[in-house]
């Protein structure tokens, strides 16, 4: 009787818990298979990114995690929970934000649209997505479409739509690859800046290593066939990031260096 | 002034910039040089396209003339003649508006039939592939050659006719719409299902503005050739309206009446076309097919 009133709404989780866990996925498309035996633990309150070289299934990898996709075996949970479905905590910012975005609906719209299908108020709504879109430094572009916006500026409305869904993790996969080198640099401090505002978990995937280097505090390295965990880093680069000091420190060095060996001896077999 | 390069670019056709209409505020958006640049032209393809009626009229009326026609065609303004003397009876008007009629009803029910069912055709790969053949079979045959036994059935009736008229406009429709879902966008599916948009608002908000270019096409097609089967039903079926009108006049060797009244089937088609034309740019003025823009 005196339990705390059912479970629906969970305590923010704290710092370093276990938030998401994977627990020997594998995942074949017929005779082929495409993950090997991969297992993590995703802790609350940490930037994760994922990178492997192209075609290691680093993106099926994801959609396993999310729910969309079901692994051959193994499991996925949120706090314990089964992952079959996409949870309520989580939120997914897609690659390709051309076909993520809906056209015909106005940046706040958009943004707005997951909300509409909760029990919130439209006065809330409202206010939700407007702060999301502030978040990401859009606040003047609310009456905009999608195709009136730049390809950095359409992946920040993708950004703040998931941030207006409040989650407790984003997972994101392959965010910054088509936009220009300068754009996606500017949208890797904007999500570390969100990250540390928000304080949510993210896990992001990439075949950048500079780019998973940079913004993570763990870096999973993904490789060989089927594609299994290489190697489970601590960057220990700190909370204050900077594109020119972080990048040019030893430590980011060392790091990127070793990343890239591991993905190295992944891709071009040792001869003998 | 006629110098400039877009003086010789050809009259863009079929996407009239008037779409954007339905967002007005956009168009005031644009830099104003770009839009009288536009507004000019739109009033030279305008031009251009009373040239070429002018041209065909030309055309006409010489062939008219001509020893080598004799007197079977009459002349355009014999034609229009006989088109001023019609508005003036009940029976012209009595006839379109049963033309009409009954073409509204018959496409109403392809709609109500054909939409529904393509779409729901179209959600599952299983349905689509099994009734492929059934769907090709029936739509291949030539509807006029069931004339006679639609006509057995019913007699020279609206019943008739708008069987005949579902029979044959029911398919672009039903295609269409199958082939509308199956391009509705993968990744905002996902998008749909992680952000656990609710049942209404994925119909409201997803489904319906993805399949509406193609269920408009669909649209489109069906009612042109609803149009020329109720036409065709009514001349060699005998049921009442435009074509019956015209083979009368046929009967009784009234060559201008038969034209015009050809015409007159003409301009409701085109009146129709616009129309769905119309409607469709509203609905669709974010695609970047309709916003002139590349995606």
């Amino acid at each position: 009787m005196n339990q705390p009133a059912a479970n629906q709404e969970l305590p923010a989780p704290q710092p370093g818990q276990t938030l998401l866990s994977v627990r020997n996925v594998s995942k074949k498309y017929g005779p082929n298979e495409i993950l090997g035996d991969i297992s993590v633990d995703v802790r609350a309150g940490e930037f994760l990114c994922i990178v492997g070289p192209s075609g290691a299934g680093k993106t099926t990898l994801l959609q396993c995690l999310s729910g969309l996709l079901a692994p051959t075996s193994g499991s996925v949970s949120l706090r314990g929970v089964e992952v079959s479905e996409p949870p309520a905590e989580m939120a997914i910012v897609f690659q390709d934000y051309s076909r993520s975005l809906m056209p015909w609906l106005s940046v706040l719209d958009n943004v707005a649209l997951p909300l509409r299908s909760t029990k919130m108020a439209k006065a809330e709504i409202k206010k939700k997505s407007t702060a999301a879109l502030e978040e990401v430094g859009l606040a003047g572009h609310l009456d905009k479409y999608p195709w009136q916006l730049s390809g950095g500026m359409q992946q920040r409305v993708a950004i703040a739509r998931a941030l207006a869904f409040e989650p407790a993790i984003v997972l994101m996969d392959e965010p910054f690859a088509s936009v220009d080198a300068q754009t996606r640099s500017d949208l890797e401090d904007l999500t570390l800046k969100v990250k540390q505002h928000l304080g949510i978990t993210i896990v992001l995937v990439t075949h950048d290593i500079d780019e998973a280097v940079y913004l993570s505090d763990r870096v999973l390295v993904l490789g060989g066939r089927p594609t299994e965990v290489v190697d489970l880093i601590e960057t220990h680069l700190g909370e204050d990031r900077d594109q020119i000091t972080t990048k040019s420190t030893p430590q980011f060095a060392e790091l990127r260096a070793r990343v890239y060996q591991e993905i190295r001896r992944q891709t071009v077999p040792a001869q003998s | 002034m006629s110098t400039s390069p877009n003086a010789v670019a050809p009259p863009r056709s079929e996407v009239p910039e008037a779409g954007l209409g339905a967002k007005g505020r956009r168009i005031s958006d644009r830099p104003s040089p770009v839009q009288s640049s536009r507004q000019h032209r739109r009033t030279r393809t305008v031009l251009w396209q009373l040239f070429a009626i002018l041209a065909v009229l030309l055309i006409w009326q010489m062939a008219a003339v001509s020893p080598l026609v004799g007197d079977a065609l009459p002349g355009p303004l014999q034609v229009a003649t006989a088109m001023v003397g019609l508005w003036g009876t009940t029976s012209y008007w009595t006839a379109v508006l049963t033309t009409v009629k009954v073409w509204a009803t018959g496409l109403a029910i392809c709609t109500v039939v054909g939409i529904p069912l393509g779409l729901l055709i179209g959600i599952s790969l299983n349905a689509t592939r099994s009734t492929r053949w059934v769907i090709d079979f029936f739509r291949t045959i030539p509807t006029i050659a069931l004339l006679p036994l639609v006509l057995l059935l019913f007699g020279p009736s609206m019943n008739m006719e708008i069987t005949l008229i579902v029979l044959s406009a029911v398919w672009p429709l039903l295609i269409q719409s199958m082939y509308a879902v199956k391009q509705v966008e993968p990744v905002l599916k996902w998008v749909a299902r992680v952000f656990r948009v609710s049942r209404r608002d994925r119909i409201r908000f997803l489904w319906a503005p993805s399949v509406t270019l193609l269920v408009t096409t669909g649209m489109r097609l069906a009612a042109t050739i609803a149009l020329l089967m109720t036409v065709s039903a009514e001349y060699i079926g005998g049921a009442a309206g435009l074509g019956k009108q015209l083979a009368a006049s046929e009967q009784t060797f009234n060559r201008p009446e038969v034209i015009a009244y050809a015409i007159t089937a003409g301009i409701l088609g085109l009146g129709i076309n616009m129309v769905i034309v119309f409607v469709q740019h509203r609905l669709l003025w974010w695609h970047p097919m309709i916003r002139g823009a590349r995606a």
